[in-house]
């Protein structure tokens, strides 16, 4: 497994700028993370939360947007490295608008779980 | 430190707030790795149980359990990958842009990065089962 192609292409960026977009990348990993633990977390020790198969339905779903995040996260750090590469803008993406909606509707559903079960 | 000459230390601690940043980052992998290998446990408290209800004609570990155990070592992998690439990125980082022949030397490749990622859906996959497993 080489250096994808890009790497080749353009100027090295400040080495901040790597570092910045290296930290980007893992806070986003990191948010994954806690998505999952979260799905697994609430599965596991939460089981009375709603019935059985809506919860495993909503764990995975959460779970899998983990997935989802994980590798989408390390395409959004080649293509920053790319445009810092070039001297371009930073591209734009609907990540942030995405993982918005994802968590405000993710704490809404369970906010409705536990006022339906309590 | 005359000027033109590159500073000995970043003042804006880039190397050790990346270093610090794959720590944290392992630190909440172990997190999702722990809930993975409790319903492993869980599930081998119940054969035991179950085991000792059924006296000798017990079955020692229910298929169930053994698919649970699968889970609960990928997961361990893949932990052990993302440690393997902390481990890495922390041994450039920890010394700073001082001993390497350019600054941007110290930027990470895209295969620990990529290995990484990777880490993380095989984590997922993981959890998936785990989670569905528990039906």
């Amino acid at each position: 497994m080489r250096e994808p192609a890009w790497r080749r292409t353009g100027e090295r960026p400040d080495y901040r700028f790597s570092l910045a977009n290296e930290r980007t990348f893992l806070a986003w990993i990191r948010t994954a993370l806690a998505l999952l633990a979260g799905a697994i977390g609430i599965d596991q020790l939460a089981p009375e939360i709603a019935p059985t198969v809506f919860r495993v339905i909503l764990c995975i779903l959460l779970a899998a947007v983990a997935a989802g995040l994980a590798v989408v996260s390390y395409r959004r750090w080649g293509r920053h490295e790319q445009a810092m590469r070039h001297n371009e803008d930073l591209p734009h993406s609907w990540l942030m608008m995405g993982m918005t909606v994802v968590v405000a509707v993710a704490g809404l559903v369970f906010a409705i779980l536990l006022l339906v079960r309590h | 430190m005359s000027t033109g000459e590159a500073p000995a230390r970043d003042p804006g601690l880039q190397p050790e707030r990346t270093a610090l940043s794959w720590k944290r980052t392992l630190f909440s992998a172990v997190v999702a790795d722990l809930f993975i290998w409790r319903a492993w446990i869980h599930g081998m408290s119940g054969d035991h149980r179950q085991a000792q209800a059924d006296g000798l004609l017990a079955v020692p570990f229910s298929a169930h359990t053994v698919a649970l155990g699968v889970c609960a070592v990928v997961a361990c992998l893949t932990t052990i990958t993302l440690v393997l690439c902390a481990v890495r990125r922390v041994t450039v980082l920890r010394y700073g842009v001082e001993p390497l022949g350019h600054p941007t030397d110290i930027a990470p490749d895209a295969l620990t990065l990529r290995t990484a990622s990777a880490a993380i859906v095989m984590l997922a996959v993981a959890a998936i089962c785990a989670i569905a497993l528990g039906i």
